[in-house]
């Protein structure tokens, strides 16, 4: 009698599982960095237009009762980043609909990487960097 | 490009998309607003670290009339782009909520109009007090 075993009557073979592709991580990224946006964009605009009037910010007011707090620098900082890789990535989006030659198409993609990482850059060292008075 | 262009306006219009198609190019309006506000008000915001002369002008710009204006459609915009994508990241992660997706489109102008003509107003009044109308 002879016995046969599993892997007598099927072939094993490793595969390695597929890696989460890019535009999944992108999807995902857009989807949850859109939501916390909406209290982020939103409570800023609030902040800046509703509780008080930009008619009466100045430079002292900004640094003083805006980014003298250590949790509106954070907030800041957050909306920065999540606003504008959102941004970038909703305008990469809608360009691939309309730039149909591959060439281009990396090139722009290329100038949205380097201008927008100027563009955070800029912004992110003004919000970290400038000082509050008093601090 | 401008083949394109003429292309997709033309489509635009055969295509009979219905409320779908308007939430879909609102979104897609209403996000490149937002975005080239965003980086315009990025690099004049780093002003204050970087050059805050500027800065001073930047916050002249900002209390005129037309940008004034200007910030109650950046609010309309946000507002849109903050409810209509919070409907499709919902049906995105809830496909059941499919079925609902008419009555989640009058929600989300229920919830604009809600929104934003307090707030249209306020910033309105805003605008009108900075040339000395007050009501």
């Amino acid at each position: 009698m002879t016995t046969t075993t599993l892997s007598d009557q099927v072939t094993i073979r490793k595969v390695r599982p597929r890696s989460r592709p890019f535009e999944s991580y992108a999807w995902l990224f857009m989807r949850l960095s859109g939501i916390s946006l909406i209290l982020l964009a939103v409570g800023h605009m609030v902040m800046q237009h509703i509780t008080h009037d930009v008619h009466e910010v100045t430079v002292g007011w900004i640094l003083g009762q805006r980014w003298g707090l250590t949790w509106i620098r954070v907030w800041d900082l957050a909306l920065l980043s999540l606003a504008f890789i959102h941004g970038l990535n909703g305008f990469r989006a809608v360009v691939q609909d309309y730039i149909h030659n591959a060439t281009a198409l990396k090139l722009v993609r290329l100038l949205i990487i380097a201008a927008g990482l100027i563009v955070l850059l800029m912004g992110a060292v003004a919000i970290v960097f400038v000082p509050a008075p008093g601090r | 490009m401008s083949n394109n262009l003429g292309l997709t306006l033309e489509q635009s219009v055969k295509y009979q998309g219905r409320w779908g198609q308007w939430a879909w190019m609102f979104h897609r309006l209403s996000g490149l607003g937002i975005l080239a506000f965003l980086t315009i008000h990025i690099a004049d915001t780093s002003m204050v670290y970087f050059y805050p002369p500027l800065y001073e002008e930047a916050l002249k710009l900002y209390k005129s009339v037309p940008f004034g204006i200007g910030e109650i459609f950046l609010a309309g915009a946000l507002l849109y782009h903050a409810f209509n994508g919070l409907r499709v990241a919902l049906v995105d992660f809830k496909p059941e909520l499919t079925r609902y997706q008419r009555q989640m489109w009058v929600g989300v102008w229920a919830l604009f109009l809600v929104t934003f003509l307090p707030a249209a107003y306020i910033m309105g009044r805003g605008v009108l007090r900075s040339v000395g109308i007050n009501f």
